[in-house]
């Protein structure tokens, strides 16, 4: 089983003095022009909601004043490809970048780093030093802002970045209008991740249809995968669409459990997507198969743990993470996740009763379709699907009694 | 041409105006959809996700405070999954609202106001089951006026809101993130220790007893007690349109009469009126007008009987302290006569008189305590602090008899009575001001133009040759605004209180314009039904020129009545 | 038209306080709360919100140890016990008063787990070996 090198070669073509010749070809093809390359495509967003990208492009089409921002705030844990791209080839986000800025014609373009990817940052600042010095080549005006993001897992949700920018506190925005609608200063505004716009240059150089025709019908195109926790070769995995499954993807190209262990679960998107187990490792990879067996591919950071690691220490380990990171304005997130979290610690250490997983699953779905944003409607799904998947784990450090379903 | 909407709420049809929210429109069906963070008047917060219901076709449920209604749109308020998810929010929410043996709802301040139970009632909470999580919280006693309880706040952020969007103070904010989140000042240091105007206009949105006055109430108890003590008190003017209230009366209603006879049976020595110091203060400001006019200099004059509004010049405005008047307040007139003039005639040492106010405000708890005011005034109870006086005293208010203000202090005009409104306070000064400069009685001393609730008024006045400008603020973002450009005035009436004195930190809570009104329209006709309205006319304001000041703004009116400003 | 001046944006014009004084002091607060238009304490309640900006003096090294999934599957808590014990750190402060310990979440470093990072210099795949001849180099350097 082989990696397919697609976004990872032409990351490789590194050239400091870049002269941007895919944006350069776009100059001389009209808007409407890209946003239907990027349609027929098929390209949806890598950030974790998979969003079909040219939705966001033709709703603000028409629109003045678009503003772009490019989300490299990367927090999500188990996720590093974004500083992959950006370390390797910044340039390249850059072509992306601009592509798409001339597709909506947007001329105040933002990218949102987060403060913690220094030599990203270093290469980033370099690349765009270098790409204003060479700003007049092109027939198209506009102006980067690179912002440094100070901390905060929250801002990588849309509007909360775009209060995070804006010099508010980050918290997120009542929906409606959505940021193509309001959302920087007021001004229509594209979000996007910085995956999906490493895919744009590619989507220009082979075409939109020859794009579609990697991946599924649905994925289309490449993944950059993150593989980590308990493997023996963690790292940035390109993967076509629909082309491996888990299991090849652990146990071929991550070579396996660490020190031979034994595998025990997989969580196949990020934190707050439903956990794996050894039987369902047999899904295809792509955002569909995940979907229909219940988890989703999110963000693309696939975490193995293998028979050593105690899935109630790493449930409880999440819930602490969201418990920190909310922005704790809406109370079901605010309390629901401080609440999940004492339950969680209680039974770690032993101290819980079964019914606190019945309160778990209440507050999940309470705050499912209650809180304010992704990470509040979010936050339970791991938690609430490691409990159900792995309940004898669970019960097991119960206090009381024995453990019967 | 005004779009109007259509939809469903409850499978009910109704057609609302375009712009309006599922909230409105329930409410105009008679569903009141409970709700924490939504307050009338300041943005949307969305946070207590309370008031979340069901929209046809959305996955998740949607907020009722902030969604527009949209043609076609079918809303449920009341569906199993909606009324279980609200309980279980509610649930949460109450997790963190510390309830033990010290801290519980029958301690509380806000035991029978408290948002929280009515909210519970609205959802009908059957089951806490989520225990209270230790967490440091704190007290900020650093105030004089506003005190804060964290361990009672839910971050509804409605304190935040009104001091940022309708005060523009800016004080409060929210801090931290994640389960540290909080109501916080700046660098956590404390209300007294930043520039709160002590408005208590957050104390008046708070639902819980987050936020309420700093109490004076057991140290007056206490003083009632101690029979070496000699213990008058004075009332202000807001304060009897609005104590009913807490009774269950209606608003508007007067009741100053049963306040004197509770007043009595609770014990106190002499209850007076500052109505009666109202005018006093109408005659020292009405000649300092008229000596400024004359000269010139320092206009517009600008009032100085609202100590939120001198806080905040003191804090904020520091170029315009020349500005203000030097009259000193009616409760810290009031507070300088009892311990001087009234001492003297009833042969009373200045240290067994204890002086007490009845306010509709919080930051006169501040301004009695001000070095300059030499103790004048040892305690103010806000209309709040009342209401439970005479409730623990299990005296029925609302059936006592009336009794009228003791002399001499308890006899007053219509012109003092309208202190307690936006625009009284002008108007008082107009009638008596125009009729020194022109030596005529005025045909009507209405002055219509100068009342109602809004923030900012304007109106010219012709006295002899000359067109006097002023201007009527309340609130202080409307101050800051309308300062702008002062010089087009010669005298501005400014109340930091939207709407004034009636609206202040003090009174009962939770009101909204409606209420306002009724209590403005109180105060406009106890003016009206008095048989002298003109401060100058008062004779016991006559006598007191006689017998011991003399005359307005001479050397014992100075000395007594007037005061000085300082940049903080 | 944004002239594209990047310290039209608070966070980084925070951040170029941050960097060159370790902290924000109140000077900086009011100074840059008075250009924005907003009052100190909105900026104090923004300021709050960020893990990376310290209102008061740090000291001159800070540890960040990751505490995620991945870090903390790999054995990051056990690490930093041990850097408490070589360092003396009490109250997440070192003896030397040099050093500074924070417990953050993931660093997105997940492939070379576990790792720390030392004034954002990131040191992964770490063994208690590697980590205290690290610790002993800043030491030295301290």
């Amino acid at each position: 089983m082989k990696e397919k090198l697609y976004l990872k070669s032409i990351l490789s073509e590194f050239k400091e003095k870049y002269d941007y010749p895919l944006f350069k070809k776009v100059l001389n093809a009209s808007r409407r022009d890209v946003v239907n390359e990027i349609k027929k495509s098929k390209l949806r967003g890598r950030g974790g909601a998979g969003f079909p990208t040219y939705k966001k492009l033709e709703y603000v089409f028409d629109k003045d004043n678009v503003h772009f921002i490019v989300n490299a705030d990367e927090g999500e844990p188990g996720t590093f490809k974004d500083r992959f791209i950006i370390e390797k080839n910044p340039n390249h986000l850059l072509e992306g970048l601009l592509i798409l800025a001339y597709a909506v014609e947007a001329k105040n373009l933002y990218i949102y780093i987060r403060g913690e990817y220094k030599e990203a940052i270093h290469k980033l600042e370099k690349a765009i030093q270098y790409l204003n010095t060479i700003k007049e080549t092109f027939n198209y005006s506009f102006d980067i802002s690179l912002v440094k993001g100070a901390g905060a897992y929250v801002c990588g949700d849309e509007t909360s970045l775009i209060n995070s920018i804006e010099g508010k506190r980050p918290n997120s925005r009542i929906k409606p209008p959505y940021p193509t609608e309001e959302g920087l200063y007021g001004y229509p505004t594209v979000v996007n991740n910085v995956e999906t716009i490493a895919n744009v240059p590619l989507i220009i150089r082979d075409g939109g249809e020859t794009y579609a025709k990697i991946g599924t019908s649905e994925s289309t195109g490449t993944k950059l995968v993150c593989l980590s926790g308990r493997i023996e070769k963690a790292g940035v995995y390109e993967i076509e669409f629909g082309s491996l499954t888990m299991r090849e993807l652990i146990f071929d190209l991550g070579k396996g459990i660490k020190n031979g262990n034994k595998f025990a679960f997989v969580i196949p998107g990020g934190i707050s997507t439903c956990v794996l187990t050894d039987t369902e490792l047999d899904v295809s990879l792509d955002y569909e198969s995940l979907k229909e067996i219940g988890t989703s591919f999110g963000s693309g950071a696939v975490i193995v743990g293998d028979e050593q690691v105690d899935i109630v220490s790493v449930a409880r380990n999440v819930s602490d993470f969201f418990m920190n990171e909310t922005c704790g304005m809406c109370y079901p997130c605010k309390e629901g996740n401080r609440q999940i979290h004492h339950l969680l610690s209680e039974i770690d250490k032993g101290i819980g009763t079964f019914e606190y997983l019945d309160l778990i699953r209440e507050i999940s779905n309470t705050t499912s379709i209650t809180a304010r944003c992704g990470l509040g409607q979010s936050a339970g799904n791991f938690i609430t699907c490691a409990s159900e998947k792995f309940r004898e784990q669970f019960l097991r450090k119960m206090k009381v009694g024995d453990p019967i379903d | 041409m005004i779009q109007l909407i259509n939809l469903k709420i409850n499978g009910e049809e109704i057609s609302v105006k375009e712009g309006t929210t599922v909230l409105e429109a329930a409410k105009k069906l008679n569903y009141n959809i409970p709700s924490l963070c939504y307050q009338e008047d300041l943005s949307i917060y969305g946070s207590c996700r309370i008031c979340s219901v069901q929209i046809k076709g959305q996955p998740t449920l949607s907020i009722a405070c902030g969604t527009e209604v949209s043609e076609g749109m079918e809303v449920i308020t009341n569906s199993e999954r909606v009324m279980d998810t609200r309980k279980s929010i509610f649930e949460l929410l109450i997790a963190n609202h510390q309830f033990d043996c010290e801290l519980n709802c029958l301690t509380c301040s806000k035991a029978f106001s408290c948002e929280l139970k009515k909210v519970a009632e609205a959802i009908g909470v059957d089951s806490l089951r989520y225990k209270f999580i230790d967490q440091p919280f704190e007290i900020d006693d650093t105030s004089k006026g506003v005190y804060r309880e964290e361990s009672k706040c839910i971050s509804c952020g409605r304190c935040v809101r009104v001091c940022n969007e309708v005060q523009t103070v800016s004080v409060l904010t929210m801090a931290n993130r994640g389960p540290q989140t909080k109501v916080s000042t700046f660098y956590d240091r404390g209300l007294g220790n930043v520039d709160c105007t002590q408005c208590g206009q957050c104390i008046k949105v708070c639902p819980t007893g987050a936020i309420h006055e700093v109490y004076h109430l057991n140290q007056v108890i206490h003083e009632l007690r101690n029979p070496k003590k000699h213990v008058v008190v004075q009332i202000a003017p807001a304060v009897r349109v609005s104590i009913g209230e807490l009774f269950g009366e209606k608003p508007g209603m007067n009741y100053e009469g049963q306040m004197v006879t509770a007043l009595k049976k609770i014990g106190f020595d002499k209850v007076f009126d500052t109505n009666f110091t109202a005018d006093l203060t109408i005659m020292e400001e009405g000649s300092e007008f008229i000596k400024r006019l004359e000269t010139g200099e320092n206009l517009p004059l600008i009032t100085s009987c609202s100590p939120g509004w001198i806080n905040y010049a003191e804090l904020r405005q520091q170029d315009l302290l020349k500005n203000i008047s030097t009259c000193k307040s009616p409760q810290q007139m009031f507070g300088a006569l009892s311990k001087t003039y009234y001492a003297e005639q009833e042969k009373l040492k200045r240290e067994n008189i204890v002086s007490v106010s009845i306010m509709p405000c919080t930051a006169k708890k501040f301004e009695s305590k001000r070095s300059e005011m030499k103790d004048d005034v040892d305690f103010v109870l806000t209309t709040r602090e009342l209401a439970k006086l005479i409730k623990s005293y299990s005296i029925d208010f609302l059936n006592l008899e009336i009794t009228p203000f003791d002399a001499p202090f308890g006899i007053s005009t219509g012109a003092a009575a309208i202190f307690g409104t936006s625009g009284g306070v002008m108007e008082a000064a107009l009638r008596t001001a125009y009729e020194i400069l022109t030596d005529e009685t005025l045909d009507t001393i209405d002055f219509e133009m100068v009342r109602g609730l809004t923030g900012t008024k304007e109106a010219t006045i012709k006295i002899l040759d000359q067109e006097i400008n002023v201007a009527i603020v309340s609130g202080l973002e409307n101050a800051k605004q309308l300062l702008k450009n002062k010089e087009k005035y010669h005298f501005i009436e400014i109340m930091a209180c939207p709407g004034g004195c009636l609206n202040g930190g003090g009174q009962p809570l939770h009101t909204d314009q409606e209420v306002l009104k009724k209590r403005m329209e109180g105060l406009y006709s106890i003016d009206e039904k008095r048989s002298i309205r003109r401060s100058h006319k008062n004779p016991a304001i006559q006598n007191i020129y006689e017998a011991f000041l003399i005359n307005p703004l001479s050397e014992k009116s100075h000395e007594l009545l007037h005061t000085s400003y300082k940049q903080r | 038209m944004r002239g594209g001046e990047c310290m039209n944006i608070l966070l980084n014009e925070l951040q170029k306080v941050q960097d060159s004084n370790g902290y924000i002091p109140e000077e900086d607060i009011h100074r840059i709360a008075r250009v924005k238009d907003i009052s100190s304490t909105e900026l104090y309640g923004i300021i709050s919100f960020y893990s990376r900006f310290y209102l008061e003096p740090q000291p001159e090294y800070i540890i960040r140890v990751c505490k995620s999934i991945t870090c903390s599957m790999n054995g990051s808590l056990d690490l930093s016990k041990e850097l408490i014990k070589y360092l003396n750190i009490d109250n997440n402060i070192s003896a030397d008063g040099k050093f500074a310990l924070e417990y953050v979440e993931c660093l997105g470093q997940c492939n070379k787990a576990p790792v720390i990072t030392i004034n954002d210099e990131v040191h992964g795949e770490l063994t208690k070996e590697k980590l205290l001849e690290i610790l002993e180099d800043y030491r030295k350097e301290a």
